[in-house]
């Protein structure tokens, strides 16, 4: 269990537990303070800040940024305070579909798909993969009538989660600030801002590692490798002599994308909990 | 720095808007480089926002292969494999 299940789980998951969609998580003291306080080139409160203007201005900055906050990738203080920063702003953990279907069930409506600005902003083609819950889902329409974005049902978005999750791309569920859930990603590494900024500079709540982790089932795998081509995390490798493949536990986030491309049903997740060497490696 | 990271100048002026052209942005190999809207709209204005810089995020990533330099129309990257 990661320190945000622990500590606003109540024995499930931080992004399970239907307490933390509440209006009162939503207007706590944590969520209501200013980022101009946090974090200095924005203002206003996270969720004005998500379904305002100024969103890209964060998301971008913040990308632009982390070299001047992290000069050193092994000064402990300067990653302590970014992690800190991030708690209190957005950041996220990546799920396996069956726990993304469950978010979207209890989560807040209206559910609003927009375009995902990592892709958009950094040159890919516009793609409906960002999936926002009450109440940047409200907001965003007055805020940023010149965007595009619209609102889905929770049977459209399960939908669509499963759509996305066929084509590749892994689930992450975003907190602003934690633990207040506030939407679903479907990213492609070679985009997302807070994939870069976990597996490039190491910064843990950019997006911390899921609950879950993938094991391979030796006897049933055929050594197609086509789990592989899924791994945006790189935890994936093949034996040549047993030509096999197998988990490099250490580097799996949890995501699941591994399990739909097998043909022998070969791979399945297994709680990060019962395995001692990752249970604490988020 | 560490780890080392190399040092990627941009001429806002000389690049003009990058929207225009995105030819740097999508040659990266890693997407490095991206758009960021020099002021953000009103909130509820029908416009989005039409004027962008370039800018260089990421840079522990940047291998320094200087493709952005090259397929520069208008000279204005730089790409520094020191700092």
């Amino acid at each position: 269990m990661c320190e945000f299940c622990k500590q606003f789980g109540e024995k499930t998951k931080w992004y399970l537990n239907p307490k933390n969609y509440s209006e009162e998580v939503l207007r706590s003291e944590r969520a209501m303070r200013d980022m101009a306080d946090v974090l200095g080139f924005v203002s206003g409160t996270i969720i004005e800040v998500l379904a305002g203007p100024q969103r890209q201005t964060f998301e971008e900055t913040s990308a632009a940024m982390v070299d001047t906050f992290l000069p050193d990738i092994r000064d402990e203080d300067a990653m302590n305070m970014l992690n800190t920063m991030l708690e209190n702003s957005h950041g996220g953990q990546v799920i396996p579909l069956e726990d993304a279907i469950k978010a979207v069930e209890i989560a807040r409506e209206p559910i609003m798909i927009q375009e995902c600005y990592c892709r958009k902003y950094f040159g890919g083609e516009g793609k409906y993969a960002c999936m926002w819950f009450y109440p940047v889902s409200v907001e965003a329409d007055e805020k940023r009538p010149w965007e595009d974005h619209r609102k889905i049902t929770k049977e459209e978005a399960k939908k669509l989660l499963e759509e996305l999750d066929e084509e590749g791309c892994y689930h992450a569920i975003y907190w602003a600030p934690i633990p207040y859930p506030i939407c679903i990603c479907n990213c492609d590494p070679l985009f997302c801002i807070s994939f870069k900024a976990r597996m490039a500079y190491g910064v843990r709540n950019a997006v911390v590692k899921g609950e879950y982790v993938a094991i391979v089932d030796m006897e049933k795998c055929n050594g197609c490798k086509e789990c592989m081509l899924r791994c945006s995390f790189g935890a994936i490798r093949y034996s040549p002599l047993v030509k096999k493949v197998y988990v490099d536990i250490l580097r799996c986030f949890g995501c699941g994308l591994c399990r739909r491309a097998c043909a022998e049903d070969a791979i399945k997740l297994v709680d990060r909990e019962k395995i001692p060497a990752v249970r604490e490696e988020f | 720095m560490y780890p080392p990271r190399p040092f990627i100048e941009i001429d806002q002026e000389k690049c003009g808007n990058p929207v225009e052209c995105m030819k740097c942005i999508q040659i990266c190999p890693y997407r490095l480089l991206g758009l960021l809207q020099t002021e953000p709209p009103e909130p509820g204005s029908p416009e989005g926002p039409k004027e962008f810089n370039l800018i260089a995020a990421f840079r522990i990533m940047c291998t320094a292969c200087g493709m952005c330099q090259e397929v520069c129309p208008k000279d204005a990257i730089k790409v520094y494999a020191e700092v």
